[in-house]
C-alpha cells in the first residue's frame, strides 16, 4: 500500500508563532511543535548552511516521530565549484547519518536553477553527482523547461531516482506542469500561484499564497495519481508566508481523509488525524 | 507576464492490450506477459505489460526467444472484443466532458475543452478529473497531456509514457519540443530516424532549427511540413466521433445481372478507388473490409477479411475485397450488386513514414498523385485498367 505524508518546507518561521505555533513557542520549540501536527517535513536550511551529523542527530531527539527530506547544499547545485564539490558532497553525506540510521531520512532533494541548462556539460555532472550521492534517495526539481523530456525522465528511471512535480504559477519561464513517478518515491512540492510576485520580487512574496479549497481539491488527484506508481508520495507546502503553507497542509490532509485516501496514510500521519 | 490557455487534452493508455488484460484480470498486474498471435507464420510478441519490457521483452521479438529469456513469461492470445468494448467505454466516459471529441482505437482520445472553463474549471483541472474517471471506473492507467494542439499534446503523452500528467503551456510548444527526442515526433519513422541519425539530430529542436534551404537539401520537399511539426505547428482539427463506429460504405447495381467474374472484379476497382479516396481524405486506414454479394434469386453471401496491420491504398483495398469476394462467391447464380464497407478504422499510421527519402516510398508517392488528380478533375478521371471492364 502506497503512502501519503504531507508536511511544510521548512519549519523554523518565527512568524508562524501565532498562526501554526501556540503564542510563546521559542524557536527551539518549533521543531516538537511541528511534529505534533505533520509527519514529514523538508529541511530547507541545509541549502544556505552546510548541515552537521551533531545538528540532524539532535532534531531527530527533540521530534523522534517525524520523518525527514532535506535540500541539498548550494554548492551542488547552484554554486558549483568544479574543484571543490566532491568534498562538498561527501560532507552533506556525512551529516545524513545520523537520519539514516534511524531510518527517518525519506529524500534528498536537489533543487536546480533555470541556470542549470540541459546541455552537456551539466548533463554529466548531474549523472556524476547522481553517483556520488547513490544510494541515498534522491529526487531532483529542475526549473529549467528543457529538463521537462523523455530522455531526462527515462534515465531518472533507469537510476530510480524521484523526478519532482511542481505547483507553480503557470507563467512563462516557469517549466510546465508534470507529474512522472521515476521511482518508488513521488515528490510534490507546492510553491503557491502568486503570479503577480514570483518574478522580481523578494522570496516572501513569491511564496504568499493560499491555495483554494477547489485548488487542494485538484491538488489531492494529482497526489492519488502519483501514487499509481510510487510506494511514497511525499507532499511539501512552500507556501510559508504567514503560515498559510500548514494551513494548506493540513486542510489537505483533511480532504485526503475524508476522500478515503486515509487509509494510505502511515499510522503516524493517521493518528496526528484523530488527535 | 500572463497565463495561457490550452484546450486540447490527450489520454494514451499504454501498451493498450496489456491494460486491458489487466483490468479484466487484475491477478496479471504482477506477473510478465506478453500478447501474441497464435497460429501466425512469424509468431511474434505484439504487446508487452510493463513487467515483461522490464525484463527485457520487446514488441516484435519471437516468442520463443522471448519465452527463453523469461521461462515465467504468460503469452496471452489478442483479445480485440475487450479492447473495443474498452475502446468504447472510454469514448462513452469521455463524451460527458466535450463534444468534441476524437477517439482512435487502442486506447487513444482527444478532447478539445475549449470553452468548458464554466462548467468544468481549468483544462488542466479537467483533465486530471477525466483521467481519475478511466482509472476507477475502467481499471485503466494512462498519460494525459493538455496542449494548445494534437500534435504536441501527442508528444507530451509520449514523452510521459507509461504514465503522468504534463501541461504544455500556449506558446511555449517549441520550447517543450525542443529537447525532445526526434522519435516521438510523428513523421520520423525508420528510416527517417537513420536518416537524421547519421547528421547528429537526436531533439526535436534540432529540425526546428533548419532553414527552409536546408530542409530542402537534406529531407525533400515534406521535410517541410516535418519542420513544421518540430516547431509545435498543427491546425489539424479534431476528427469528431468514434472511430470504431465508423465505416465507409459503397453499394454497386450491375445494370444487367452478371455471372462474369471480370466484371465484378472491375466494379470492386472502381468502388474501391472511390471509397479509398475517401478513406485517405480523413487521413485515416482500415483494418477490415467486408463485403455482401446479392444474388438474382434473392439470396445473400458474405465474407470480411482482415489484417493485422492496416490498408490505405486502393490496390491493398481492393485486394482485400476481391478476396473476400470470392471466398463468399461459389454459385453458379447471376449476381444482381454487391456492397462493401471498410471498417476497423484508425489514423494512417503510414503516415509516419511520409517523411522517408521519396525513393522510398514510391507507392505512397504514386498513390498521392492519383488523390490529387482524381480531387482536381474528378474520380473517374484515373482509374486502375481493371475497373474499366464496369464502367463499360
Amino acid at each position: 500500500m502506497s503512502t501519503i505524508l504531507i508536511g511544510t518546507s521548512g519549519y523554523s518561521y518565527t512568524e508562524w508563532v501565532g498562526p501554526v505555533y501556540p503564542k510563546g513557542t521559542k524557536s527551539e520549540e518549533f521543531l516538537f511543535s511541528y511534529a505534533q501536527m505533520f509527519p514529514t517535513v523538508e529541511l530547507n536550511f541545509s541549502y544556505y548552511r552546510m548541515p552537521e551529523a551533531a545538528q540532524l542527530a539532535l532534531m531527530h531527539q527533540s521530534a523522534p516521530s517525524l520523518r525527514f527530506s532535506i535540500k541539498a547544499h548550494q554548492s551542488l547545485t547552484h554554486v558549483i565549484d568544479a574543484g571543490h564539490w566532491r568534498e562538498q558532497a561527501t560532507i552533506f553525506r556525512r551529516a545524513l547519518e545520523p537520519l539514516l540510521a534511524n531510518e527517518v531520512l525519506d529524500a534528498v532533494l536537489l533543487q536546480f536553477p533555470s541556470s542549470f541548462h540541459y546541455e552537456v556539460d551539466q548533463r554529466k555532472y548531474l549523472d556524476t553527482l547522481l553517483r556520488v550521492l547513490s544510494p541515498l534517495p534522491l529526487a531532483v526539481e529542475f526549473r529549467n523547461s528543457r529538463w521537462y523530456n523523455n530522455r531526462t525522465l527515462d534515465s531518472l528511471r533507469a537510476r530510480q531516482v524521484s523526478f519532482v512535480s511542481l505547483d507553480l504559477p503557470q507563467i512563462q519561464g516557469n517549466p510546465p506542469v508534470m507529474d512522472v513517478p521515476t521511482s518508488s518515491l513521488a515528490y510534490l512540492r507546492l510553491h503557491g500561484r502568486n503570479k503577480e510576485t514570483w518574478w522580481g520580487s523578494d522570496a516572501a512574496s513569491r511564496y504568499d499564497y493560499l491555495y483554494s479549497d477547489s485548488e487542494l481539491k485538484v491538488l489531492l488527484e494529482r497526489v492519488l495519481s502519483l501514487m499509481v506508481g510510487a510506494e511514497k508520495v511525499l507532499v511539501y507546502f512552500n507556501n510559508h508566508r504567514r503560515g498559510q503553507a500548514a494551513s494548506n497542509a493540513k486542510r489537505l490532509r483533511q480532504l485526503l481523509d475524508a476522500s478515503g485516501g486515509g487509509s494510505c496514510m502511515s499510522e503516524k500521519q493517521a493518528l496526528s488525524i484523530s488527535t | 507576464m500572463h497565463e495561457r490557455k490550452a484546450s486540447i487534452v490527450h489520454i494514451n493508455i499504454t501498451d493498450f492490450a496489456a491494460a486491458v488484460a489487466i483490468a479484466k484480470q487484475p491477478r496479471l498486474a504482477d506477473r510478465p506477459f506478453a500478447i501474441a498471435l497464435e497460429g501466425s507464420a512469424r509468431n511474434v510478441i505484439i504487446t508487452t505489460s510493463r513487467k515483461a519490457w522490464q525484463e527485457g521483452i520487446r514488441v516484435g521479438m519471437p516468442v520463443t526467444t522471448a519465452q527463453r529469456m523469461l521461462p515465467d513469461l504468460q503469452v496471452l492470445p489478442p483479445d480485440t472484443q475487450s479492447a473495443a468494448q474498452a475502446d468504447s467505454a472510454i469514448a462513452m466516459l469521455v463524451a460527458s466532458y466535450s463534444p468534441d471529441i476524437q477517439c482512435d482505437k487502442g486506447g487513444h482520445v482527444y478532447l478539445d475543452m475549449k470553452g468548458t472553463d464554466r462548467l468544468f474549471g481549468p483544462v488542466l483541472d479537467s483533465a486530471l478529473r477525466i483521467r481519475k474517471d478511466i482509472r476507477e471506473h475502467l481499471g485503466l492507467e494512462g498519460a494525459v497531456a493538455v496542449a494548445s494542439n494534437k500534435l504536441v499534446a501527442k508528444i507530451g503523452t509520449r514523452a510521459i509514457r507509461p504514465c503522468g500528467l504534463a501541461h504544455i503551456r500556449e506558446g511555449e510548444e517549441a520550447s517543450f519540443l525542443a529537447s525532445q527526442d526526434v522519435s516521438l515526433l510523428s513523421g520520423v519513422g525508420p528510416a527517417i530516424a537513420r536518416l537524421l541519425r547519421v547528421a547528429g539530430i537526436t531533439q526535436i529542436g534540432q529540425i526546428a532549427a533548419l532553414d527552409d534551404n536546408q530542409v530542402l537539401a537534406f529531407l525533400g520537399r515534406r521535410g517541410l511540413a516535418l519542420r513544421d511539426a518540430a516547431r509545435g505547428l498543427d491546425t489539424s482539427p479534431l476528427q469528431k466521433g468514434v472511430m470504431d463506429k465508423q465505416f465507409i460504405h459503397r453499394k454497386v447495381n450491375f445494370a444487367e445481372p452478371i455471372l462474369n467474374l471480370a466484371e465484378l472484379k472491375a466494379g470492386i476497382f472502381a468502388a474501391a478507388e472511390d471509397a479509398g479516396l475517401q478513406m485517405r481524405r480523413e487521413g485515416m486506414s482500415c483494418q477490415a473490409v467486408q463485403i455482401s454479394l446479392f444474388w438474382s434469386d434473392g439470396r445473400t453471401s458474405e465474407a470480411t477479411k482482415r489484417t493485422k496491420g492496416q490498408w490505405i491504398y486502393d490496390a491493398e483495398i481492393a485486394d482485400a475485397l476481391f478476396q473476400a469476394a470470392l471466398q463468399a462467391m461459389g454459385r453458379r447464380v447471376r449476381l444482381l450488386s454487391f456492397a462493401f464497407k471498410l471498417f476497423d478504422l484508425g489514423p494512417s499510421l503510414r503516415q509516419t513514414d511520409l517523411f522517408i527519402p521519396e525513393i522510398l516510398q514510391k507507392q505512397d508517392s504514386l498513390q498521392q498523385a492519383i488523390d490529387e488528380v482524381r480531387q482536381r478533375f474528378g474520380p473517374g478521371i484515373l482509374t486502375h485498367a481493371t475497373a474499366l471492364c464496369h464502367g463499360n
